[in-house]
């Protein structure tokens, strides 16, 4: 494929991992999916709605997450919280992409000491 | 007006979802497509907020849980191998069936021996690919299921241990071509059928008579013909024994060689004996040829023998060129067993 489909593709991979601990991260309190999209966006995290949504409900079916649907405002919304598994698992995604993010640091930052 | 694209939009989506999912995710779909949308939305907003969430089709299939392939890549390529020797080998099994089969019936009905080999080659055909078929599906079947079940290929993976190496590499100078063994078994059985089918008056085998006229006539002798067909039979077997042993050990070890040169032995006699025992082609041919060339081209050199003189050229060519294809043979498996041995 040309150099540039073939640079994004790579792009996507590297960002695809992180995709999850950004959404569990962001659930300080419950949310639903546009007003997370709108967080993420915020923060930077280049995610679009057609992945975000089906990830809330994987991650759901997966037990991460909570579901409530609230009819109380002038249209029902899904809010999203995160679940006590939700909770230890992003404890422990955090660890590992400390230590990820450490190792791939001392890599890239060796090469800025080449002067790459 | 505005709803009725967002509903047709969600719609498509949910189609293609399994049943139990599709009102939980059409509920919170439209909730998330208004919330994108403004308090009064135009119908041109409404277009390109759905287009900005790409094709139901693509977001479906991020909604679905299950897989989306039918054999997983980690064992793909087993199937793959598989396929390419239990189908050839089914397909040859049954046909073998089918022909006995044929001759099964066509005994008790004590039939015309022309019709008895039509009735044979036509099951021969039928059953070979419908059982060449049956071995396909049925091998698919088998792998979709083992995946699905949970046949673990990682465990499988972690498993491994160094006593599951093989004890010999294949010599990669004496190996024999899959491709070219499949391929020469297809074409030994599809030109043995065709060449009966030919001799037995299914295709045409006429030749112009001078004067203009377009007559019927036989090509072939009739005695030829009796002998021709249960030949070419027992030639194909043979044949098709070669190239099943050729696709099965991949490698010119002593049995392949050995399994060779019977093959080339067995039809280099029945060639010999059909051309030479009997009259290969009919009476009225060699009338024909005969006045043709003695007449018009003044051959009469050969005398009018000139039909046998070519056959028994025909003859030592064969001859030779069997002879030549053994030695070959039989050089090649000498020449892996030494490399074998001295570990290259």
């Amino acid at each position: 494929m040309p150099e540039n489909e073939y640079l994004q593709s790579l792009v996507t991979e590297l960002r695809r991992g992180s995709l999850t601990l950004a959404v569990l991260g962001s659930m300080d309190r419950p949310h639903y999916g546009y007003a997370l999209l709108q967080i993420l966006k915020d923060r930077n995290i280049d995610i679009e709605a057609n992945t975000l949504y089906p990830l809330l409900r994987r991650l759901e079916n997966q037990g991460l997450l909570a579901s409530d649907w609230d009819v109380g405002e002038s249209r029902p919304r899904k809010y999203y919280s995160l679940s006590d598994k939700g909770k230890y698992f992003y404890g422990e995604l955090k660890i590992e992409w400390k230590k990820m993010s450490d190792s791939l640091n001392s890599i890239i930052g060796k090469d800025d000491i080449n002067g790459e | 007006m505005e709803s009725n694209l967002i509903d047709r939009y969600v719609y498509e989506v949910i189609r293609r979802i399994p049943e139990k999912e599709r009102e939980d995710v059409s509920r919170e779909l439209k909730s998330n497509i208004y919330d994108m949308l403004s308090d009064n939305p135009d119908e041109k907003e409404i277009e390109s907020i759905l287009v900005s969430l790409g094709s139901p089709a693509a977001l479906a299939d991020k909604y679905r849980q299950n897989p989306g392939y039918l054999i997983s890549p980690r064992v793909y390529y087993e199937y793959v191998r598989v396929l390419k020797w239990l189908v050839p080998l089914i397909g040859v099994i049954v046909m073998l069936v089918g022909i006995g089969i044929g001759i099964a019936e066509s005994l008790s009905e004590n039939a015309e021996m022309k019709d008895v080999f039509k009735e044979i080659f036509q099951n021969a055909i039928s059953f070979g690919i419908s059982g060449a078929i049956q071995a396909a599906i049925w091998t698919t079947i088998g792998f979709v299921i083992a995946d699905r079940s949970g046949y673990n290929a990682e465990a499988q993976d972690n498993e491994w241990s160094i006593d599951q190496l093989p004890e010999e590499t294949p010599n990669a100078k004496y190996r024999i071509n899959l491709s070219d063994s499949i391929v020469e078994l297809t074409m030994t059985l599809i030109f043995s059928i065709l060449f009966i089918l030919f001799c037995l008056g299914s295709f045409p085998n006429w030749f112009i008579i001078k004067t203009g006229e377009t007559e019927v006539r036989n090509l072939f002798n009739e005695a030829f013909i009796n002998m021709a067909v249960p030949a070419t039979i027992v030639s194909a077997l043979f044949g098709t024994l070669d190239c099943s042993i050729k696709i099965w050990k991949r490698q010119w070890t002593p049995l392949v060689c050995i399994v060779s040169v019977v093959n080339s032995l067995v039809s280099m006699s029945i060639s010999l004996v059909l051309i030479l025992r009997t009259w290969v082609f009919s009476d009225e041919f060699m009338a024909f040829v005969n006045n043709e060339l003695v007449e018009n081209l003044d051959f009469s050199l050969w005398g009018n023998n000139f039909i046998i003189s070519a056959l028994v050229i025909v003859c030592i060519v064969i001859v030779i060129s069997t002879l030549i294809g053994c030695g070959n043979n039989v050089y090649k498996t000498i020449k892996a067993r030494e490399a074998k041995a001295g570990g290259a």
